[in-house]
């Protein structure tokens, strides 16, 4: 008896151990990685009487490159993905996570239709597909508006891509004089159409918050004035030509304010003018060069840049008034703050190491980050979805255009532009 | 020390006990197998077979005095007479062969009868001798079985005691287990648990290593899924139980688990478990 109860206590014992094994396992992952999308994009294929009129695959694999969030595959995997069916085993074992089959079919002479389906690769399921119309002067914006639906789909932010830049450029002509530009390019660097061109420099370009004007400076006439033009008709408007500096302008996130930089009272401070009303109120009242204002999208404060403490540091005030708060504390030179669409990050230009630099500022906690090596970059500008910077890099005594993303893992430089560029900013809005 | 002591003393007594007992089934053994007197009974078949032997000789004794019978007759007298004579004499002889021959047939018949009384008396000698042998086998069956029942009995008793002693042993051990046996246990339960934990380890590094967060979740953003797997570790199935986080990150939480298929295998078979929960929750 007792062997047979010792017997039944073991198997007790032992189906407790088994029963306490079989409580369902619970993992807690915290941790993840931060990297970039594996996607393949295969070329478009084309259904029309001549050639596909554009690589279509190739501009969406460069945008999504560009945003440092995906890592579009080199290879695209014809017989994994050009048959009826698509091998997701083999996309699977390449560790691909997306996959983008489009078509573009030349419906008419100079009209296209473009399409694609997009698949997740894992789950083995088409996520989306999507078809438009568009013709030959459009089609380049078309392919960046695909490339920020796709985005858009597997990042679930709102691609950049169809958003224009405006920048400053200087070329000299063939007398040798200087003609400057201002600039309307895609995002990419491509198709730059000119909105202004000048014997005399222009500077500071800024978009209104619609998208649909600029404002900038010009020495027209040897003096500094401060226009606003809109992009459709050209029409410009002159805001501000006070006596001395008129520089730096931005206009408020609802468009009716205009904070610049005046030196009319002897000092460069920042003042805000009231559009409507052409009221002008001074915000910073110090000995030092106070300059570059820009708007928190609030449209409460500004950040700019002054050297009330020895060298240019950037500075946070309430239009309506009270103290300067310094935000920059690291290194001897920090200026030209552009404060992210949700106000969570600034980026700047630093000096680090004889350098200059882009960092970017995470406002929540004033953590910097020096995205650029330098030596000569300026005018940093993000996108309007935040996850790119748009700059002013120094290739020997000529300035090109770069662009890097927020996190610094992807840098590039848009060497299409022609020509010196400077000041570039990327449109608020696409 | 005492009780070591003791419990030598106790494996000597046990010892002795037992070498007593085997001394006591030898001698036991041999006394039993003393063969029972058999002399008595062979005496008595010898008896009877003398019996039957002079039987025989008797038989034979009145066949040869049987013939003498016949011849006491004839004489030399005269023809008439010796005719009477000699039909009487035929006639006698007639007689006396009829006699005879009834006496022949007597004989033969008490022969027979004899015989039959042998035969009777033979069977019933048999059945004696069976008997007795019956009664001797019985006898020795019984001894057998009394042997077999003592030596039964013995090992009954040996047994009993070896039980006992098992018994007494077991409670002992079982009392040392009781007191041993919640470290055996927890040292069990500590090598299951860090064998758990590996496993556990191995599919959080497998996860985490393929979970791509996205770039712009919102840091309460978490998501539990139950993860069905097969044998293989390969993921069969996700569900998702609850989630506060949109379609980007709950896509990113499934395509993690899809790219860590299969999952590591634990080392221990019984570790497995073919549902696992998972809850994705960033930590800044």
């Amino acid at each position: 008896m007792k062997i047979l109860l010792k017997k039944i206590f073991y198997v007790v014992f032992l189906s407790l151990i088994v029963s306490n094994t079989y409580s369902v396992l619970h993992i807690e992952i915290t941790q993840g990685v931060k990297g970039a999308i594996p996607i393949i994009i295969p070329s478009f294929s084309y259904s029309g009487a001549s050639d596909s009129p554009l690589n279509v695959a190739k501009i969406i694999k460069l945008d999504l490159l560009r945003s440092g969030k995906f890592t579009p595959s080199k290879k695209s995997y014809k017989d994994a993905t050009s048959s009826g069916s698509i091998d997701f085993d083999f996309l699977q074992q390449k560790e691909k996570d997306y996959l983008v089959k489009g078509n573009i079919k030349n419906i008419s002479p100079g009209n296209y239709k473009l399409s694609f389906v997009l698949y997740d690769v894992f789950k083995k399921k088409k996520m989306m597909s999507y078809s438009v119309k568009s013709n030959q002067k459009k089609l380049r914006m078309t392919v960046h508006n695909l490339s920020d639906i796709i985005f858009k789909k597997i990042t679930g932010i709102d691609g950049s891509f169809s958003a224009k830049i405006a920048y400053v450029s200087a070329q000299k002509t063939k007398s040798g004089k200087k003609i400057y530009s201002l600039q309307v390019a895609e995002s990419d660097g491509h198709n730059p159409k000119s909105i202004l061109t000048s014997k005399f420099p222009l500077m500071s370009p800024s978009w209104s918050h619609d998208g649909r004007s600029l404002v900038y400076v010009s020495f027209l006439g040897r003096k500094a004035n401060i226009f606003k033009q809109t992009l459709a008709t050209g029409a410009r408007q002159k805001l501000a030509s006070y006596r001395g500096i008129n520089g730096a302008p931005e206009l408020s996130p609802d468009g009716t304010k205009l904070v610049l930089t005046l030196s009319f009272k002897g000092n460069p401070d920042i003042y805000l003018l009231n559009l409507g009303t052409k009221k002008l109120k001074q915000i910073t009242k110090s000995l030092s060069i106070d300059t570059e204002p820009v708007w928190m999208p609030d449209g409460k404060s500004i950040m700019f840049t002054s050297d009330r403490s020895g060298g240019p540091q950037i500075y946070e005030m309430f239009v309506s008034g009270g103290r300067a708060i310094r935000k920059t504390f690291e290194g001897g030179y920090n200026a030209s703050p552009n404060i992210s669409p949700d106000g969570k990050k600034m980026t700047f230009v630093t000096r680090s190491n004889r350098k200059f630099r882009v960092a970017v500022m995470d406002l929540s906690n004033d953590n910097i980050r020096i995205l650029t090596p330098g030596p000569m970059d300026e005018s940093p500008s993000f996108s309007p979805n935040g996850t790119m910077i748009i700059y002013a890099a120094s290739k020997g005594y000529k300035g090109v255009l770069g662009a890097v993303s927020e996190d610094g893992r992807m840098r590039q430089r848009l060497s299409l532009s022609i020509g010196d560029v400077r000041e570039p900013v990327w449109s608020h809005i696409k | 020390m005492l009780r070591d002591n003791w419990l030598e003393y106790k494996a000597i007594i046990i010892s002795v006990i037992g070498h007593i007992i085997v001394l006591g089934i030898i001698i036991f053994g041999i006394s039993f197998n003393k063969p029972p007197p058999k002399l008595t009974s062979l005496q008595t078949i010898k008896v009877k077979m003398v019996s039957s032997k002079q039987l025989k000789k008797k038989y034979k004794e009145k066949k040869t005095r049987a013939p003498k019978k016949k011849s006491p007759t004839p004489n030399e007298v005269q023809q008439k007479v010796r005719e009477k004579l000699a039909q009487e004499n035929k006639e006698k002889e007639e007689i006396a062969l009829k006699k005879k021959m009834i006496e022949i047939q007597e004989n033969k018949a008490k022969a027979k009868k004899k015989k039959e009384e042998f035969k009777l008396k033979e069977s019933k000698e048999k059945e004696k001798k069976k008997k007795i042998k019956e009664k001797q086998d019985k006898k020795k069956e019984k001894a057998k079985k009394r042997k077999k029942d003592r030596a039964k009995r013995k090992k009954k008793r040996e047994q009993n005691r070896a039980k006992k002693e098992l018994q007494k042993k077991i409670a002992k051990e079982e009392k040392q287990e009781n007191n041993e046996k919640p470290t055996r246990t927890r040292a069990q339960n500590r090598k299951m648990e860090l064998l758990k934990h590996q496993y556990k380890t191995s599919i959080t590094q497998q996860v985490q290593r393929r979970w791509l967060q996205p770039a712009n979740m919102s840091p309460d953003s978490f998501c539990e899924v139950m993860v069905t797997q097969l044998p293989s570790g390969d993921v069969q199935d996700i569900e998702i139980i609850q989630c506060n986080a949109d379609d980007i990150f709950i896509r990113s939480v499934e395509q993690a688990i899809l790219k860590a298929s299969p999952l590591p295998l634990p080392k221990k078979q019984s570790l497995f478990d073919p549902e696992i929960r998972f809850t994705f929750k960033p930590q800044p």
